[in-house]
């Protein structure tokens, strides 16, 4: 059996082969920056998240404002509201399933959601009537007010936040 | 094909000088049965004849002595007489057909059998001649007669490598065929039962397993990389700052339990005998018994400020009533006092910022709570009056009345906001006054008295409670700051984690 014969014989099988490997390397896709999980770095999506941040911040001073009035007043407070505004912000703020969070207002949850647990306790020691458990949870919500007053700093041109932004953009060029 | 034929031809001449022999002794016998062509005589009559053939007994001889007559001895005149060997050869001509066709039947016959697996073992010539030669119809009586019946099967013989091919390709045939079918009806099953096609090896080539992941590109794991970079070093500045309030706390926590040492004689002597970690730790103690203390007794004023709050309502809805009603003239001459008052405070500069900001508040408030009250209360009359003609207009008499009775209480209340000094007034605030006394009389007592218990509650421990008070709060703070340290050391190790896996990923990929 010459060389001739075996490529007359083999040839056929060997293209067949090459054909389904190169099938099976090139045909399949890599995965949308959405599929694989990067966070929307768009700046819709930006505006979104912070404004969710607002939203968590205005419900928090509601429910400040809402004790104070009830206090002057000498009325029930209806904590309600605000506590179901800032359940939403914390929702819309929280990155989805599967998703990376994003890193410049991830850390804005924790406080945020800890607020939340001293309102569910303010609430349920208004409705026990234990004032000592309101004030605690009045204590725990200053705390988080402050934790979240220690990580939202004052955006600089050419700050931290540009920085960032900038990094980002560079990583996204090939090199 | 011509190599078969040759092959064939071949063997079959072969196969002569085996057949030949056979025919030698078959004429040597013929020869050696020949009479001696001298003359015979019988033995039973004296009859002779040079011919043994001829020879006519007479009658009454017992070896033929018959009285029919020879056949017409002219009749064998055309033989040749006297040549044993070539009669022998005549006869067994003579007999030829009789093997050749049993040669052909029996070639035939081998033919069939062997192509349908017969003569296991032996080889085709082998088999073909033994089959052949063991059927000749006349080998029990001494005759071999192979030649002619190898000739007759000879054609089957040659036949056989062709009919043998013909038979392999068509096994060939057939099995390609039943395969093809067997496909053809997979193919139908699997449509039938609704498989996706192209079938999933093919379809995986192209598109990945199902439970295989389709792999990120450079750009994506470097991008997850940073990000979870940029989370832990963020999250790792969240860990110093709550670090260091969760310390802040404790110092607090710390220097109230020693300013609560100091206020203290038996702590004093606990410290002085057993040392600081000891006396830090009753006066905790102590403070934990004060804190329990005090939320059991607020357990129980909880229970008793629901009921006081329901009598406050009454009270105040009578109170309201009667403030509404020129009383509230006065009252609002005092409030009006008292606002006075703290626009003075605040016009004299001589506040903190806080309390200026407290008595700001507060007026601004009373602004609001009263432009509130007059449109609700207003809200609430009309709203009323619509009840009560809506009533009316379905026949209730009494509903009738109580209109009538409110548009006059809201027609007088429009004219005593437009002018107080009119008449109708004074019956209207008699009337209302006396209605909030009564309450006042029915329900102040009763609301009173629980008063005094709960303020008996309250003051019976004023320096402990307050301790518990602040006890709390510093207890509050701890516990927060250390939660909030516990979920940040979490979150760190967890983005690092992350950043690990992603950037050993994006090195890998390269």
């Amino acid at each position: 059996m010459n060389a001739r014969t075996v490529a007359r014989t083999a040839g056929p099988f060997l293209a067949a082969l090459l054909a389904v490997v190169a099938a099976s390397g090139c045909g399949r896709k890599p995965p949308t920056d959405a599929e694989f999980g990067l966070p929307d770095d768009s700046a819709q999506a930006r505006a979104g998240r912070e404004g969710a941040l607002l939203d968590g911040v205005s419900a928090m001073m509601a429910f400040r404002r809402e004790g104070l009035r009830a206090s002057v007043e000498e009325s029930a407070p209806n904590y309600a509201p605000a506590r179901a505004q800032l359940a939403a912000a914390i929702a819309r703020l929280r990155p989805a399933p599967g998703k990376m969070p994003a890193p410049q207002l991830e850390a804005c949850i924790p406080p945020m959601q800890s607020a939340l647990a001293a309102m569910d306790q303010v609430i349920a020691a208004g409705k026990a009537g234990d004032p000592v458990a309101a004030r605690e949870g009045w204590t725990g919500f200053s705390q988080s007010v402050e934790t979240l007053f220690m990580l939202l700093k004052p955006a600089e041109p050419g700050g931290e936040d540009q920085k960032a932004e900038d990094r980002s953009k560079k990583a996204e060029t090939p090199e | 094909m011509n190599r078969f034929l040759c092959a064939a031809s071949l063997l079959a001449l072969l196969s002569l000088p085996a057949v030949a022999p056979g025919l030698v002794p078959a004429a040597t016998a013929a020869a050696a049965e020949a009479p001696d062509p001298s003359g015979v005589e019988c033995a039973g009559c004296g009859a002779t004849s040079s011919n043994p053939r001829n020879l006519r007994h007479r009658p009454g001889c017992p070896y033929g002595g018959d009285s029919s007559p020879r056949p017409d001895p002219g009749t064998d005149r055309e033989r040749p007489p006297g040549d044993p060997a070539k009669e022998a050869d005549f006869l067994l001509s003579m007999l030829a057909p009789l093997p050749l066709a049993g040669g052909v039947a029996f070639g035939g016959i081998w033919h069939v059998k062997r192509l349908f697996g017969g003569f296991k073992g032996k080889s085709a010539i082998r088999s073909w001649s033994d089959y052949i030669t063991e059927h000749y119809p006349m080998g029990a009586r001494g005759a071999s007669g192979g030649f002619w019946g190898r000739l007759g099967g000879l054609p089957f013989l040659v036949l056989y490598p062709f009919t043998w091919t013909l038979g392999q390709v068509g096994i060939g045939v057939g099995w390609c065929g039943m395969k093809t079918g067997e496909g053809v009806a997979w193919l139908g099953k699997k449509t039938w039962q609704g498989i996706t096609w192209p079938p999933k090896q093919v379809y995986y080539a192209f598109a990945g397993r199902p439970d295989e992941k389709p792999r990120p590109t450079k750009r994506q794991l470097e991008l997850a990389d940073f990000n979870f970079r940029q989370l832990r070093q963020e999250e790792e500045k969240v860990l110093a700052e709550t670090r260091a309030a969760r310390q802040a706390a404790a110092e607090k926590r710390e220097a109230f339990l020693d300013e609560f040492i100091a206020g203290d004689p038996d702590l004093q002597k606990t410290l002085a005998a057993e040392g600081r970690e000891a006396a830090l730790a009753r006066a905790a103690k102590k403070l934990d018994a004060y804190l329990h203390s005090y939320r059991e007794r607020a357990k129980i004023r909880g229970d008793q400020q629901a009921l006081v709050q329901e009598m406050d309502r009454t009270i105040s809805k009578a109170d309201q009533q009667l403030f509404e009603d020129g009383v509230g003239i006065f009252l609002d001459q005092a409030a009006g006092r008292l606002t006075k008052g703290w626009n003075d405070q605040l016009d004299s500069g001589k506040l903190t910022r806080a309390a200026s900001h407290d008595l700001r508040l507060k007026l601004r408030l009373a602004d609001v709570a009263q432009k509130t009250k007059a449109i609700q209360d207003e809200y609430y009359d009309l709203k009323d009056l619509g009840e009560s003609f809506k009533k009316a207009e379905a026949g209730d008499h009494e509903a009738r009345l109580e209109a009538h009775e409110k548009t006059g209480r809201i027609i007088i209340g429009w004219l005593d906001n437009v002018a107080p000094a009119k008449a109708g007034t004074v019956a209207l605030t008699t009337m209302d006054a006396a209605y909030a006394a009564t309450a006042h009389l029915m329900l102040g007592n009763v609301a009173s008295n629980i008063r005094g218990d709960m303020v008996r509650f309250q003051t019976a421990r004023p320096h402990e409670d307050a301790l518990a008070q602040r006890w709390s709060t510093f207890q509050s703070y701890d516990k927060f700051a250390a939660n909030a340290e516990r979920i940040a050391g979490i979150r760190r190790d967890q983005w690092a984690e992350l950043e690990k896996k992603y950037s050993g990923e994006a090195g890998g990929s390269k």
